[in-house]
């Protein structure tokens, strides 16, 4: 898809100025900014984030006169990706280690539906058994295999 | 003199114990087979078994990750040849004349090839690190804040400007980076900053976290849909294809030298690397060459130039790493990052306070090497 700007550059460099307009607006009201001299926790903060937006700026406006095409957006492996991450932290303590990978597994199967179930469901019993055996039995981390840390 | 004999006997004694024999194989071995995968690169690999490290000592922890670094240049260059597709990206130039070699039935003298000059230039490249480095931190303890201070902006500008693609994003990244790192307990005031309330926040960003979400869980988001099983070329590399000509014999030696020697000289500046290395290597062989108009048609110092540039330059990348603490590219940052979790400082006092981690780690980039050629030769004479 081409449009009459540079969507992807555009979109880049938003994210740079927002980042940096929140590092440095978020410092600005907390922490005391002290003096070029004698800086406070604030004041570096508030420059990286200054700068930030100066070179997003900087980027933003070439990608303004040109046009470009905006590349498509995998959002089924992102979001299978990270939610799967997101159960792994959570379930780890609370349900252990077994129940935490097999959980992983099956989600991040829904980034790409082309594994059949006997594969998916081979495939989490072979890394549960590998991280049982390299993470429990073998380097002795604590964490339960099932179960939470009672 | 002696001093350098006696680090050298030392490294070998903590390289050679048969536990760090076993991490490095492991290493390399998973080195050159995601140097071979044209999916994933030895960088996510590297932040994805970054954790399983921590129990390890650090020097072998170190060198099972150098292991996988310097492995993948060997392997990369197998799919450049095989299916013109670079397993791995500084090995892309290997595709030039590699995949022509193949398409003659001439892949195996091309594998072989590429094999040995690896091999003899990652030694220019060990040799050069044993005998420059202690040099530079010799030089380099001398340093001030204003030096470190310089080395710092000229590792951090060179690494996000030089390397590829515009240097205003390079530089944007290189901020957000310092911006991330503000996360924490601010050292001169013991202001909490960015911690939102969270105690786990006060040490800072764990850098496993960092390494992971940036270099492995986005190359495996980007790569769930792009990896695809390739087709081996129908060509199989048959032994009598192995035999080189005396032709290629006799053209091996000075296209090798010269490569090793680019790739030395590249790899330890900061920024550039092994990718750029290899270009250099052949734009250089073929502007040298009697006959600038066989390269691209399966010349083959166009595969031994670039490849012994790739990995001399894999070799001299540790030396601004371990010797100023000044990584020259990602792959090296996560490097000093495995030394700075298991406590040991980066920069210059490395050496002379961890003897055994230094000299063991540059020692047992000969035992990888070694492995590395053992394991190649014998995989193409299967193959």
């Amino acid at each position: 898809m081409t449009t009459t700007i540079d969507r992807k550059e555009a979109a880049g460099a938003t994210i740079i100025v927002a980042s940096g307009a929140c590092l440095a607006g978020y410092a600005w009201l907390h922490y005391p900014m002290g003096s070029p001299n004698e800086m406070g926790p604030g004041f570096f903060p508030v420059a990286l984030g200054i700068i930030q937006i100066g070179i997003g700026l900087m980027l933003a406006v070439p990608a303004l006169a040109r046009s470009g095409a905006f590349p498509a957006v995998e959002w089924r492996p992102l979001v299978a990706v990270m939610l799967s991450g997101a159960f792994f932290a959570l379930s780890i303590d609370r349900l252990g280690l077994v129940p935490a990978v097999v959980g992983l597994v099956l989600i991040i199967r829904c980034a790409d539906g082309e594994y059949a179930a006997p594969w998916i469901i081979l495939l989490a019993a072979v890394m549960a058994l590998v991280a049982v055996l390299i993470f429990r039995l073998g380097l002795n981390m604590p964490f339960a295999i099932v179960g939470g840390l009672g | 003199m002696d001093t350098l004999l006696g680090n050298i006997l030392l490294g070998l004694q903590t390289a050679l114990i048969p536990v760090n024999i076993g991490y490095c194989f492991v290493g390399v071995f998973l080195g050159m087979l995601v140097g071979v995968l044209p999916g994933i690169g030895a960088l996510a690999t590297i932040s994805l078994l970054f954790p399983i490290t921590f129990h390890l000592h650090p020097a072998s922890a170190l060198m099972m990750l150098a292991g996988i670094y310097y492995g993948a240049q060997y392997g990369g260059s197998t799919t450049s040849i095989l299916l013109n597709l670079p397993g791995d990206p500084a090995s892309s130039v290997t595709c030039l004349d590699g995949y022509p070699m193949a398409k003659q039935g001439r892949s195996g003298v091309a594998l072989l090839m590429t094999t040995l000059s690896s091999f003899a230039a990652a030694s220019v490249g060990i040799l050069i690190m044993i005998l420059f480095s202690p040099l530079i931190v010799d030089a380099s303890l001398k340093f001030g804040d204003a030096e470190y201070f310089s080395l710092m902006l000229l590792g951090l500008v060179a690494a996000s400007t030089i390397s590829t693609g515009s240097g205003l994003k390079g530089i944007a990244m290189v901020v957000a980076g310092i911006s991330l790192g503000t996360i924490g307990v601010d050292v001169y005031t013991g202001t909490p900053r960015f911690t939102l309330g969270m105690m786990a926040l006060w040490e800072g960003l764990s850098i496993v976290a960092v390494a992971m979400g940036l270099f492995g869980v986005t190359e495996v988001i980007t790569s769930i849909r792009t990896a695809e099983v390739n087709r081996v070329d129908p060509k199989t590399v048959t032994f009598r294809s192995m035999i080189p000509t005396r032709d290629d014999w006799r053209r091996f030696p000075k296209a090798a030298l010269r490569g090793s020697a680019v790739g030395s000289f590249f790899g330890a500046l900061p920024g550039t690397g092994a990718m750029i290395a290899a270009f250099m290597a052949y734009a250089i062989e073929k502007r040298v060459s009697k006959e600038p108009e066989r390269f691209g048609h399966g010349a083959i110092e166009g595969v031994i130039s670039p490849e012994a540039a790739n990995n001399a330059a894999s070799q001299t990348a540790f030396i601004p790493t371990m010797t100023l603490g000044i990584p020259g590219s990602a792959t090296m940052a996560l490097i000093l990052g495995a030394l700075i979790v298991h406590g040991i400082n980066p920069g210059p006092r490395l050496m002379t306070e961890h003897p055994d981690v230094f000299w063991g780690l540059v020692m047992s980039f000969w035992v990888g090497n070694v492995l590395l050629l053992a394991l190649n030769l014998d995989r193409k004479s299967v193959v």
